[in-house]
């Protein structure tokens, strides 16, 4: 039996900064990969140079060669090999972040078998590439191309490609990234798949494309982490906005149609505001009437949709009302007291939302308040615990409270993630 | 139809006497029914002497059949699933897949020194833990698991607290509670709340949640009922304590059990009596044709989970 004591002296061991940095750099590029083996074996090396009183920035080759050479000898040849993967990825990783200046056991010898050296390029990245050349959007390709790859590894695993991909299949590869990569990654995943089916429906390649929920979810994740990381540019704004949408025939009618729709809710919101604000002048605006707000805008617009669709005679009521003003405004007719039926003809067909918008998900995920990197922030995880407290470098570390989702929690201080002192 | 009181509650509460499946997302694998402990109230009926165990040729058929379905959350049990041979292997294999797994453990296993690298084997992996822990009191646990089981059970918690378990949902540590006597579970929220004051002031022990259960009158539980004559009155109490509200999310409603020699059921409890799915073929083979609205197969026991705020794997069902 273990002893009390080993129980209570017996910690995790904490990453190391290149660790954690080889660890992103996997998850980035080669999702798949059985990550338990090779922190194993990467602690084992940083053991390994501990001993020898080595520093990673001034390793010499033949020293790797040395460690992976005791390995062959003592361990065999198929462990050896495994060991030399791990550490040709994990110099690599150090190499791009400079976190060492020359990469002591260079890529020289890559197997050609390698999956990620063999997969050619399938015929609809091909396609892709060529569109956001044709359209100017060459920026962004560094990011889209390795995203659709890691796509077409999801789908290759469950038999399928990127065509016969279905809703189902984005909405578990879209729970997966939210479980494995990080936020910032797994939103960037959610940004370049649509557009790779908004692309393939446009060259004539697909007529109907996968939808999920998961991904408005994801972006809404974007948005928050971005606020509260303003340090860090947002990746693929400019490709979301104007410039690049009305590049594009879909993108130059989704732009259109959502001009319009800003225009009428705008203009609606202002009215219903107006009539909350003359119906309950003496209250304050709290929580709750921003609710009734949206939907009496919403009402408002199905109202004038119906009545001005069937002519219906005037009413006294105040739906009436707002249905006639919002009508009256959006023709930008200067007479705002006629009546319903006068306005019903004076105005042009109102606008149906062509697109419907998929409902942002009930519950925001994420970094929903302050700052979850360094600061003060409240983060709800997708099961819905919710943590409020003290950030540091992402970790949970300081005092905080912790409540999960049956109601039950911990106020107490954090170090390292770790909940120290209940209070 | 041959009715069964489960199904004649139904009836009088919805018209109609079935239950359908609704969405599939959790599958439970029972690896085995050998356990290093012999509980009383266990419906498995599991116990050291027990050798069911499942085959590699059918984790592999049925690892080959898991992504057509796109499960969200796969479930080990047993037994006590960690004495597999093929646990670990098992583990690595499920969480390279998109869901998130999750293991049924004893908790006294995990201090037992060839035992000892498995908690950091699942921590590494992000495996969610749920582990019994009948009460928080040692007599009430040691007389119905065993006794030394609860001073087990405290140092392999507070072992997987160290290691990063029951701080936050990242890494998962669910506690399960079933009544020690033939009575429903108290309420769940105020039942954990009494938990994390008692296991924090006693051993310093924290969890994320706390699943409370009903005794199913099913294996040992019910064959220690009828040695105390409380078999019917049991019964009678899961009648009355009925709860319409609880059918929407009744597990079997959402989950499928593969046992250990490949045959599919609707739940756990089911496995255990050995009612497999109504379906031509439940066997795993057929597990990605399996329709998530099949009809349900009942009994008498359904009603231990439509009792008062409901019970499944994952706790009460009402809060």
């Amino acid at each position: 039996m273990v002893s009390l004591a080993d129980v209570q002296t017996h910690q995790p061991q904490p990453l190391s900064m290149a660790m954690e940095v080889y660890l992103d750099h996997t998850l980035e590029n080669d999702p798949d990969r059985h990550l338990g083996f090779d922190t194993a074996r990467v602690r084992r090396f940083e053991h390994h140079l501990k001993e020898m009183n080595l520093s990673l920035r001034s390793l010499p080759p033949a020293a790797v060669r040395a460690y992976l050479e005791r390995i062959r000898l003592t361990e065999g040849e198929e462990c050896a090999l495994g060991h030399e993967t791990t550490l040709r990825e994990f110099f690599k990783a150090l190499t791009i972040r400079n976190l060492i200046p020359v990469n002591p056991l260079p890529d020289e010898r890559r197997s050609q078998s390698a999956p990620m050296e063999t997969r050619g390029f399938s015929e609809e990245l091909v396609t892709f590439v060529t569109h956001q050349e044709a359209t100017g959007c060459m920026e962004h390709l560094p990011f889209d191309v390795p995203r659709i790859q890691v796509w077409e590894a999801f789908l290759a695993r469950r038999n399928k490609n990127i065509r016969s991909a279905e809703d189902a299949d984005l909405t578990e590869f879209m729970r997966m990234a939210q479980q494995r990569f990080t936020p910032k990654q797994a939103c960037g995943l959610a940004l370049t798949i649509p557009e790779l089916y908004l692309v393939m429906q446009e060259s004539g390649l697909m007529e109907n494309i996968p939808h999920s929920r998961e991904v408005v979810r994801v972006r809404t994740m974007l948005e928050r982490v971005l606020q509260n990381d303003s340090s860090t540019p947002m990746p693929r704004h400019g490709r979301t906005g104007s410039r690049h949408l009305r590049r594009t025939r879909t993108g130059r009618r989704l732009w259109i149609t959502v001009m319009l729709v800003l225009l009428v809710v705008g203009v609606s919101g202002v009215l219903a505001w107006q009539l909350v604000f003359n119906r309950s002048s003496s209250q304050p605006l709290q929580s709750g009437t921003w609710r009734t707000t949206v939907k009496e805008v919403k009402n408002a617009l199905q109202g004038s949709t119906t009545s001005i669709a069937t002519t219906t005679s005037s009413t006294t009521t105040s739906m009436a009302s707002t249905t006639t003003s919002t009508a009256t405004t959006t023709s930008t007719s200067s007479t705002t007291t006629t009546s319903m039926a006068t306005t019903t003809t004076s105005v042009p067909p109102p606008v149906k939302p062509p697109v419907e918008t998929p409902p942002l998900p009930a519950r925001m995920l994420g970094c929903v308040a302050g700052n979850c990197i360094d600061g003060v922030g409240t983060y709800i995880h997708d099961d819905g615990a919710r943590f409020t407290g003290t950030w540091v470098k992402g970790k949970k570390h300081g005092p905080g409270e912790v409540r999960f989702s049956s109601g039950g929690g911990y106020r107490g201080v954090w170090q390292n993630d770790k909940l120290t002192k209940v209070q | 139809m041959n009715m069964n009181d489960f199904l004649h509650c139904i009836a009088h509460h919805t018209g109609t006497p079935q239950l359908h499946g609704a969405t599939l997302h959790t599958l439970q694998i029972n690896l085995g029914a050998r356990c290093n402990l012999e509980c009383h109230h266990c419906h498995i009926g599991a116990s050291p002497k027990r050798a069911e165990m499942m085959s590699s040729t059918l984790i592999d058929q049925l690892l080959s059949q898991l992504p057509a379905v796109g499960w969200h959350t796969v479930e080990l049990t047993g037994g006590a699933p960690e004495l597999h041979p093929e646990f670990q292997n098992l583990v690595t294999r499920l969480t390279s897949l998109p869901v998130f797994v999750k293991v049924r453990t004893n908790l006294t296993l995990h201090v037992q020194p060839e035992y000892k690298e498995l908690a950091p084997f699942l921590r590494d992996r992000r495996v969610g833990v749920t582990g019994s822990l009948p009460c928080y009191l040692e007599e009430n646990v040691d007389r119905q698991r065993g006794t030394g089981t609860y001073q087990a059970a405290i140092a392999a918690l507070r072992r997987l607290n160290g290691l990063g378990y029951g701080h936050s949902t990242e890494l998962p540590l669910e506690l399960v509670y079933n009544p020690g006597t033939p009575t429903l579970p108290p309420d769940q929220k105020s039942l954990e709340a009494r938990y994390r004051q008692e296991l924090h002031e006693r051993h310093g022990i924290l969890f994320t949640r706390l699943i409370a259960m009903a005794n199913m009158p099913i294996g040992r539980f019910r064959a220690d009922l009828r040695a105390r004559g409380e078999e019917k009155n049991y019964h009678a109490l899961l009648q009355r304590a009925f709860n319409p509200h609880t059918l929407e999310q009744l597990m079997c409603r959402h989950q499928l059990s593969v046992r250990w020699d490949g045959r599919l059921f609707d739940c756990d409890f089911n496995l255990a009596l050995g009612i497999p799915v109504n379906t031509p073929d439940p066997h795993v083979q057929a597990l990605a044709s399996t329709s998530a609205t099949r009809s349900i197969a009942t009994g008498d026991h359904c009603l231990a989970c439509t009792a008062g705020a409901g019970s499944s794997c994952s706790g009460a069902l009402l809060a």
